[in-house]
């Protein structure tokens, strides 16, 4: 088996599923994320994504395939746990610690882009915590007869 | 996906909720043992700490075998094997099969060696051997955590029965939750919303149960298969097909038909058939020798899998002359898709197909459906926060979730302690149940939350940490040595278990009781 071959056949896969994340139409939504001016070819990047699992077949068997299958289910796990917001900040870390490294930084984010995309977090995050409010409010004033002591014993919010 | 009405979604619903509040802490110490067991092998060789510069089976088997069957009685050469012990170590067993008065069984019964690298006998025990794990496994470590995860510690057959069923149910939640979820490719790359809010828990959950869907089917079933077809699937098999003799149905399923031969003759050289095999498939693991020096005798050698395959690999060989007989089908005499597909159960179980690498995935797949489990009580427990029976079951699933590891890397603890002086047979487990019952008494002594999780992220990442000291300081095997001997388990899970312990004890505190609690439904 070609372990380098079915890595390789990995990190393809990988690169195409984390793009399908950065461009997922409901995750941009609920991330509240502008949508994208031109929205890619989400057939063409699963493909993508697929693919080497034919490669990393032919490269490695049948215990090839099941590698790249098991590898690439954790990676994209991993790869759409990571909120946009965290991604960023990961972003950042990397570019500081190459800057502390004086290492040469890729070319610069627009740093409008990762403010509007901050604003729109911390909005998504206020409005939720809006909502929330809103319904606990609600929710004490129609229970406070039954409720009144649990709460105060459990000292929670209901 | 089909299309549910309201009243089929609500009794699915309560089906996956129930079963899981019911069994799931089972199935989440099955799972989260099964994540550690995939690294058997290494644990074995690290706990040992014994220098292997060559398997047993890869140098001169012959010579060794031929000299141990001169000390035992001649009835117990019916059946000779020999394998892989840590180190340089080889296990050499010589048995026949007799009725274990004990367990109303038919068994193996015998001599067993364990032989050092030079050929000298380190170890012999005879009886019912398969009894006392100190007879055949040099690291009780290993033994106890593979044990847990097999029978959860429990008399067989119960705890292969309880397992077994516990596979089922994972199976059903699978299902369950894929006919639940009609969105999971609009879904899969939502992650967990802001807000702590309920949507954000049901997003974790569904995130990581998308991802590792067809994984945690396969491992459910495999895992249920293994558990159950001895306690219940080949006995049903021998009681309705060989009128309940069990020793008939497994020589007509897994041992080709030898015309009978009691003569005695000279044995093939092991040695010889070992090369041959070993050109053909790989190093060899194991060797099993039917009928030892009679002309009936048939010599059986193991391989794991080839590169690019996934199924073990056996070749078949005459006793006496040493010739060459083929590959054995897996069941049955030919080969067929039942042999392929029972073949397929353990690399896909075992996840050791690609060495270690395999396993790392393997490992992971579990993380990944321990994290289900414990993402699933979340939305349980955040429905129900104002009830105070599910604000105690709450905190019994954070003492699991914590508890658990804690108490494992609590058994390692009690087995480098006893390993110069004591019995780390008896002590391993009984360091497991000291450190689940710490775990217990402070889930019951720290009211909060918050401070809980804090509390065993410490412990944790502080056992972790000394882990590797403890084993130095107790005889194992220093960096220096392994690195010259190329034992790179050593240093890996050293590193491994550092790695953990810092992040465990640098990780932010975030527990249960942090999160919000809010009344909203979910989506």
């Amino acid at each position: 088996m070609s372990l380098i071959g079915v890595i390789a056949c990995t990190g393809a896969s990988l690169a195409a599923l984390a793009a399908l994340a950065a461009t997922d139409p409901k995750r941009r939504r609920a991330f509240r994320l502008p949508a994208l001016a031109a929205a890619p070819d989400r057939r063409l990047l699963w493909t993508a994504a697929l693919a080497p699992g034919a490669l990393a077949a032919f490269a490695g068997g049948g215990g090839g395939l099941l590698l790249w299958f098991g590898a690439s289910a954790v990676g994209g796990w991993g790869l759409a746990a990571l909120s946009p917001e965290r991604t960023e900040r990961l972003a950042q870390r990397v570019a500081n610690a190459q800057a502390r490294l004086s290492l040469p930084r890729p070319a610069s984010r627009p740093t409008a882009s990762a403010l509007e995309r901050r604003v729109a977090t911390l909005e998504a995050e206020l409005t939720a915590l809006r909502r929330d409010l809103h319904a606990a409010e609600e929710e004490t004033a129609r229970r406070r007869p039954e409720t009144e002591p649990h709460v105060l014993r459990t000292g929670r919010v209901a | 996906m089909p299309d549910l009405s309201q009243s089929q979604l609500k009794r699915l619903t309560a089906i996956h909720g129930w079963s899981a509040v019911i069994l799931g802490l089972l199935l989440y110490a099955v799972i989260v043992t099964g994540a550690v067991a995939v690294f058997a092998e290494e644990i074995g060789r690290w706990s040992a700490g014994t220098v292997r510069t060559l398997p047993a089976m890869e140098g001169p088997v012959d010579a060794r075998i031929r000299a141990l069957a001169e000390q035992v009685a001649p009835e117990h050469r019916e059946d000779v094997s020999a394998w892989n012990a840590e180190g340089g170590d080889m296990h050499v067993f010589f048995h026949t099969h007799k009725l274990n008065p004990e367990t109303g069984f038919d068994e193996d019964f015998g001599t067993i060696f364990r032989v050092g690298p030079d050929g000298e006998t380190i170890e012999r025990h005879d009886g019912f051997v398969w009894q006392d794990p100190r007879n055949y496994d040099v690291s009780a470590l290993r033994h106890f955590l593979v044990d847990l995860h097999v029978q959860l510690y429990l008399p067989s057959p119960w705890g292969l029965i309880l397992t077994g069923i516990l596979g089922l149910m994972m199976m059903a939640a699978v299902v369950s939750g894929l006919l639940m979820h009609r969105h999971i490719i609009r879904d899969l790359f939502v992650a967990e919303r802001p807000g702590k809010r309920l949507v954000s828990a049901r997003d974790r959950h569904v995130l990581a149960a998308s991802w590792g869907l067809p994984f945690a089917f396969v491992l459910a079933f495999t895992g249920s298969f293994f558990s159950l077809a001895s306690t219940v699937g080949f006995p049903l098999v021998a009681a309705v097909a060989f009128g309940g003799d069990q020793e008939a149905m497994g020589k007509t399923l897994f041992e080709p038909p030898v015309p009978e031969d009691a003569r005695r003759v000279p044995q093939a050289n092991l040695d010889r058939l070992m090369a041959d095999s070993a050109g053909r498939a790989g190093p060899p693991t194991f060797v099993s020798v039917a009928h030892y020096g009679r002309a009936d005798s048939r010599v059986e050698i193991w391989h794991d899998p080839s590169a690019g395959g996934l199924s073990y690999v056996t070749n078949v060989y005459e006793g006496t002359s040493g010739a060459y007989l083929g590959r054995r089908a897996t069941v049955g005499t030919e080969p067929s898709l039942g042999g392929t597909l029972y073949g397929l159960m353990y690399p896909l179980h075992f996840g050791h197909f690609a060495g270690i690498l395999s396993k790392v995935v393997w490992g992971a797949l579990g993380v990944s459906m321990a994290f289900v489990v414990l993402s699933g009580f979340r939305i349980w427990l955040q429905r129900r926060a104002q009830t105070p029976a599910w604000i105690r079951f709450g905190r019994a699933v954070e003492v699991t979730a914590y508890g658990l590891p804690f108490a494992m890397i609590a058994s390692a603890w009690g087995f480098f302690l006893t390993r110069p002086a004591a019995d780390p047979f008896f002590w391993t487990p009984l360091s497991f149940v000291a450190g689940a019952a710490v775990a217990i008494w402070l889930g019951t002594r720290t009211p909060d939350q918050a401070r809980l999780g804090r509390l065993f992220r410490r412990l944790l990442g502080a056992g972790c940490l000394g882990l590797p000291a403890l084993r130095l300081a107790t005889g194992g095997m220093d960096w220096a040595e392994a690195l010259i001997h190329g034992q790179t388990d050593v240093l890996s899970m050293d590193l491994t278990l550092l790695v953990a312990g810092a992040c465990l004890w640098l990780w932010p505190p975030q527990g249960f009781a942090r999160r919000r609690i809010t009344l909203e439904p979910a989506e």
